[in-house]
């Protein structure tokens, strides 16, 4: 039988979240699915409603297109655990990517993952100036250049990717251009299709932890 | 939706990407795998996926996702196409609108609307469908994302979920399109023929 794992933890955020009851502040653009027909779908939501007494709104837009959905799991699955970098340093850059991008669904859930892994609450309120605050290290301020960078048309510029470069290898690297390209998609997505936030997620308990790589949380779908 | 095999003579590169190519064949078994399996489909592995390869899972993991979302599609290509090479025009992703360029054309997309493309709204070529694709596409790179005129102008063209898939491609294309202009992964020279995609 084929097993779907869903490891809840920051990639993970990027279109699912762990919810308390949803308050919108926005209506959502598509109708938020309640009552799935499809079997997958309906199996899926009963996990979360089981597990988190709520369905992500992220989870419910994509219930729209049953064989979109199933898709989604799987790449947050498979992606959200591919990375081998460290952590803290990812959550960082995700954090600054969101913020740019101003996709607030992708922000406000990667922000008790980012704290998890050890990124202060000074540090987050000090990101948006980053360059004049004292706070990141050389490798830090690295790694928010390359994410600025990113979201100039013309890509990071190659004395920022060189400084980058010193830092990390060429896997981290990939790892890093591909979760904060990642990230500028959910950022894309959520704003566009005005999914709402939960009025309540990511309680210390379900996103505490910094190891995506090793779930900590494991639903099966299927 | 052509990210990970094309159908080409072989590549020469202008530059290389800013982080070389992964040496083969692969150490990862699971990406050795793939990679042999789409040059058996007669297809070559892409540059992209050359340089994301240095990350095998997450090669791994982007390349089912680029598949899946091109299969669980249900919009018209043709639509779905004219938005996919617009948001990589607007992104600046050259690499990628270069790939997605045949697909566009094979799905009927004419050359006078990709010539037309950079200023649709003043051009004749485009019906009031592909111009609430156009428009929606635009409205998505902005910081605030589509207005509500623009995203109620899709929906009456579009059932909720046709949107919901045309948003997610176009995401998808703009996570592409930041990915290689970043790694500058470099346009393969002999990308631009009918082969490459094997039709629409």
């Amino acid at each position: 039988m084929r097993r779907t794992i869903l490891s809840i933890g920051s990639l993970l955020f990027l279109i699912g979240a762990v919810c308390l009851p949803a308050q919108k502040q926005e209506p959502s653009r598509v109708p938020l699915v309640s009552d799935p027909q499809d079997p997958y779908v309906a199996k899926e939501y009963k996990v979360y409603r089981e597990r988190f007494g709520q369905i992500p709104t992220t989870v419910a837009v994509a219930a729209n297109a049953p064989a979109f959905a199933k898709v989604m799991d799987d790449f947050r699955n498979e992606f959200g655990a591919a990375a081998r970098m460290d952590r803290a340093i990812l959550e960082l850059s995700i954090l600054r990517i969101t913020q740019l991008e101003g996709g607030e669904y992708s922000y406000v859930h990667s922000l008790p993952v980012a704290k998890g892994c050890g990124i202060t609450q000074t540090q987050i309120d000090a990101l948006p100036r980053w360059r004049e605050s004292a706070l990141f290290n050389a490798k830090q301020r690295a790694v928010l250049a390359y994410a600025d960078g990113m979201m100039e048309k013309a890509g990071p510029d190659d004395a920022t990717f060189k400084t980058l470069s010193s830092f990390f290898q060429p896997s981290e690297i990939v790892e890093l251009t591909l979760t904060n390209g990642a990230f500028a998609m959910s950022s894309l997505y959520t704003k566009a299709l005005r999914v709402p936030l939960e009025k309540s997620w990511g309680t210390g308990a379900l996103t505490g932890g910094c190891e995506v790589s090793v779930p900590y949380h494991q639903i099966q779908f299927e | 939706m052509v990210l990970l095999g094309y159908a080409t003579v072989p590549a020469q590169r202008q530059d290389g990407p800013r982080i070389p190519y992964v040496s083969e064949p692969p150490d990862d078994p699971a990406l050795a795998k793939n990679f042999s399996d789409i040059r058996a489909a007669g297809l070559r592995v892409s540059n992209m996926f050359r340089v994301t390869a240095n990350s095998p899972q997450m090669g791994l993991a982007m390349g089912a996702f680029a598949r899946s979302i091109a299969a669980a599609a249900k919009v018209p290509r043709k639509y779905l196409e004219m938005s996919l090479i617009r948001t990589a025009q607007i992104e600046g992703g050259q690499y990628v609108y270069a790939h997605n360029l045949p697909a566009a054309k094979s799905c009927g997309v004419s050359q006078a609307q990709i010539d037309a493309l950079p200023h649709w709204r003043s051009s004749k070529m485009f019906d009031e469908k592909d111009r609430a694709v156009l428009a929606y596409a635009d409205a998505m790179t902005h910081n605030a994302g589509p207005d509500e005129g623009t995203f109620q102008t899709l929906l009456s063209f579009f059932t909720p979920q046709e949107v919901l898939q045309i948003t997610m491609a176009n995401a998808f294309y703009t996570m592409e399109a930041r990915y290689g202009t970043a790694m500058r992964i470099p346009i393969e020279k002999e990308l631009d023929t009918e082969k490459v995609t094997g039709g629409c």
